[in-house]
């Protein structure tokens, strides 16, 4: 309890610097890349974060672990939960008044749209360079872009498929293919309204006929993949390219009908490391951000 | 006979506890408040939450929102029905396998001469204690149709076996060959309380072994065997774990993997989730009254009260026969399992071509361990699971005492009452009791939540009946002669109870305690929403990295748990030496 009331007290005397963050024009954020350094000397004397997550506790470490390199002082704690249990914590939390995260990082945006209003606004230094298109609320911010593709086992498929298209052919019926189900989040929606838009609206009917292994998530499903469990899964880029670079027999590859991603920076002039803003460790448990991963 | 005794003693019995009327009310009336806030506010939140849409912290609870609407709507889903079905035939036909399993292997450890009968007592209880997604993991690396060790050595040996965990044969030995403990300890207890006299007077009459076993011996015993088995029926009911990991990919839905579906689901269905709730805790519940209907009538069928020693038949060279059971059963449940949890963890991907590639040393090395160990998550799940583990096996252990010394040995007011609500959670599944504990909890004042009390508060409350259980059958132990002469001597309630029924009961007490310990360890399910990011424990950080789908890491938390269990069931067994009460009337989730 006293820990909150401290980052309550810390959060008032940030509540400018937050502004400021927000006001500042890309110049200057390229400038300062983590914001100002009144706001990084105040992370300093707060020293924590909790990390709300419903992203995986590994590819989160990773982060953590490049956001401590340069950050040593502030400690995250990280509570990671699957999106509708995490969403239900936060729910219940703010409405008995002890909501715990200072960051939330969900991949639906319409859920984390209900809940805006627990959020203050925040920019990061870098605003200027967001696609407008996909800035929902000041509250909320595209953290990652993600994007599908089809991944296989190498050692194990002899003929890959090509397209999109080829997933529904027979010859990789028979449970060799998997599919992460619809409700696992925010990114595998995305995935199932490109194919009844791009493919077509049979093409979930189509795929069906190959009896697909379902798998709840990406992670579980690339795991298996790997394994040989199945040979063939529609994957997020970033869960089987871990895995590849570490030696599994894996090939990846974009199918030519198009990739489902969820957009957050074309205007970016070169690429950045994912990065959790510094500033957000200096505001507290009513100054929360949520991202859109 | 045992009327005319009672007759005998009767004068002594007249003895009373001091008489306090007030104080007696006070007493049980802190009880039902105590037992309020752990069992019936959460069961009732869980309740509103099935028969409104609401979250009801968030929206609040308004009674012109109830409605059975929702619960309706739940009963006409064709999901649901599939996800009963399938429960009660997994679920029916494992325990079947369970009373094999457990039945034959009470009466090897009871009735006959096998070898080396401590270690086949010692195997019979084990996979009690290997949580069930451990189990489920280890399983499904070696029983995997497509990619499973046993497959891939099969094949490289030429033979034409396969094995698939994945499917509804698979779930269901899994289910029977872990579940089988709760079988053989009812049944390994009332084969050594059995008057041989009735076999003997089968076998005088002609009958043969087998004949006897089966006219004499088993019906006998049925009393036990039937409570076994509903006990493990009950118990695989809300088991999360094995399904999830072996029915899963077979696209084999039972009810608790669905309910977990639907709170993980974008956007989460927990009203739906709270009335699929309702259907397991009303089966489990109809399971439970079945189950005590057939306990109270076990004092019937078994005979007691003169010592005897049961008769071991004489196998001869059978006898080895008996013995290799044993060991098989070992074999599969223990020591396999435990070899694929080794190959996973060491092994830097488990994709295992052909039975070459699993002797490709190249392949293997310490990266999962490292990364393990990197995490500072982990270094504090397992001081949070010690902590949480030893304040809710010392606090549950004194409130279990409380209570059972409450319903068996005093005259209390409410005692049935009491007795009654703290049964009531053998029949709910820590899933489904997660988010009720969450909901009832956090507007509590006094900063409860995020701490490790709240995780021990819901351990205690969902282990209650298993502690009470192990308890109570040392109370009943002690004679009541022992406490009428302290109270005649002059000393009050509380002085008996401790110069005379602690000292006595203390092995029982210990072993409740261990039992606690090692539940509290395991449990996943209702610690599923009172974690925070520094009270996280090991089960739901194991559950993270499966769910994270690197089962390398996976398989080496899981020897760490493991391991840790092996530790705290030796200092338990240490402790406990001498209990004659039985350690692992334990449910799991």
């Amino acid at each position: 309890m006293k820990l909150s009331l401290t980052r309550r007290r810390a959060l008032q005397a940030g509540g400018s610097a937050a502004f400021a963050a927000f006001a500042l024009p890309a110049r200057a954020a390229r400038e300062n890349p983590f914001g100002p350094p009144d706001l990084i000397e105040a992370a300093k004397k707060e020293g924590k974060i909790v990390y709300y997550t419903a992203n995986f506790t590994e590819v989160e470490q990773e982060v953590i672990k490049a956001f401590n390199k340069r950050f040593p002082f502030v400690r995250i704690e990280m509570v990671r939960a699957p999106g509708g249990q995490l969403i239900t914590r936060i729910k219940t939390e703010a409405a008995a008044g002890k909501l715990a995260a200072d960051v939330i990082d969900h991949s639906d945006r319409g859920l984390m749209l209900e809940l805006q209003d627990l959020f203050q606004d925040y920019a990061p230094p870098n605003a200027a360079d967001y696609l407008p298109s996909v800035l929902v609320s000041p509250k909320l911010w595209p953290r990652v872009t993600l994007g599908w593709s089809i991944a296989y086992n190498s050692a194990l498929v002899k003929n890959p498929p090509k397209s999109w298209l080829d997933l529904t052919k027979p010859e990789y019926g028979n449970g060799q293919i998997g599919q992460v189900i619809a409700p696992s989040g925010g990114t595998t929606w995305t995935r199932i309204l490109f194919e009844r838009k791009i493919l077509g609206e049979d093409y979930w009917a189509k795929q069906a006929t190959t009896k697909p292994r379902l798998y709840p998530s990406g992670a579980p499903a690339s795991d298996a993949l790997v394994r040989g469990e199945i040979t063939i899964a529609p994957l997020l880029y970033n869960i089987v390219w871990t895995k590849k670079r570490d030696g599994a027999p894996l090939e990846i590859f974009f199918p030519p009908e198009g990739v489902p991603v969820t957009p957050m920076r074309p205007r970016s002039r070169r690429p950045r490391p994912i990065r959790m803003p510094p500033s957000s460790s200096s505001t507290g448990a009513s100054r929360r951000k949520a991202r859109l991963s | 006979m045992a009327q005319a005794a009672n007759a005998l003693v009767l004068p002594v019995a007249r003895a009373r506890a001091p008489r306090l009327p007030l104080a007696r009310w006070l007493w049980s009336g802190g009880i039902l408040v105590a037992l309020a806030f752990l069992v019936l506010y959460p069961i009732a939140m869980l309740l509103v939450g099935a028969l409104t849409n609401a979250n009801p912290i968030v929206e609040g609870i308004r009674v012109g929102d109830l409605s059975p609407a929702n619960f309706i709507a739940v009963l006409a889903n064709p999901n649901v029905h599939a996800a009963l079905i399938n429960s009660l035939v997994v679920c029916g036909a494992g325990t079947a396998v369970a009373v094999v399993i457990g039945l034959t292997f009470s009466w090897i450890v009871v009735r006959t001469d096998t070898p080396c009968k401590t270690l086949i007592a010692a195997t019979s209880i084990l996979p009690l204690f290997v949580p069930p997604l451990v189990a489920a993991v280890a399983w499904s690396i070696l029983g995997s149709p497509r990619t499973g060790l046993l497959n891939t050595i099969f094949a490289g040996f030429g033979l034409d076996w396969r094995v698939n965990v994945y499917s509804m044969a698979g779930l269901i030995i899994v289910f029977g060959m872990y579940y089988a403990p709760y079988v053989y300890m009812f049944t390994s207890a009332a084969l050594r309380n059995m008057d041989p006299a009735l076999e003997e007077a089968a076998e005088v009459s002609g009958a043969n072994p087998t004949r006897t076993l089966l006219t004499v011996t088993f019906p006998l015993i049925l009393p036990a065997i039937v409570s076994g088995m509903l006990l493990s029926f009950i118990v695989m009911l809300g088991i999360y774990g094995i399904p999830a990991v072996l029915g899963t990919p077979a696209n084999i839905p039972v009810l608790t993997t669905y309910i977990f579906k639907l709170t993980a689901w974008s956007p989460p269905l927990y009203s739906t989730a709270a009335a699929v709730a309702i259907i397991l805790m009303v089966v489990t519940g109809v399971l439970v009254w079945l189950q005590q209907r057939v306990l109270s009538g076990r004092s019937y069928t078994t005979v007691a009260g003169r010592a005897f020693r049961p008769a071991q038949l004489k196998l001869g060279p059978w006898r080895y026969l008996t013995l290799a059971l044993a060991v098989i059963y070992l074999l599969i449940v223990v020591v396999l399992p435990t070899l694929a949890l080794v190959i996973a963890s060491f092994r830097k991907f488990m994709f295992i071509r052909d039975i070459a590639a699993l002797f490709d040393l190249r392949a293997y090395g310490s990266v999962h361990y490292d990364r393990l160990f990197a995490n500072p998550l982990v270094l504090r799940s397992v001081i949070n699971t010690i902590e949480v583990g030893l304040i809710t096996a010392v606090l549950g252990g004194v409130f279990a005492f409380a209570i059972g010394y409450t319903v068996t040995r005093t005259q209390a007011p409410a005692r049935k009452s009491i007795d009654v609500i703290s049964t009531l959670p053998v029949a709910i599944p820590g899933l489904v009791i997660g988010v009720a504990y969450l909901w009832a909890w956090i507007g509590l004042p006094g900063g409860l939540y995020g701490t490790i009390w709240i995780l021990a508060l819901a351990f205690i409350a969902r282990f209650m009946p298993d502690t009470i259980k192990a308890l109570s059958s040392s109370l009943m132990q002690i004679h009541r002669e022992l406490e009428e002469a302290s109270w005649i001597c002059g000393r009050g309630l509380v002085g008996t109870i401790r110069a005379i029924v602690l000292p006595l009961a203390r092995p029982g007490v210990v072993a409740a305690m261990a039992l606690l310990f090692i539940l509290a360890i395991r449990e996943l399910g209702s610690s599923l929403f009172l974690y925070t990011s520094e009270t996280m424990v090991m089960a739901v950080l194991l559950l993270d990295y499966y769910e994270g789908g690197n089962l390398g890491i996976t398989a080496a938390f899981s020897l760490i748990q493991t391991m840790l269990l092996a530790v705290a069931i030796a200092i338990a067994h240490l402790l406990s030496r001498g209990a004659s009460n039985k350690v692992g009337l334990g449910r799991t989730g």
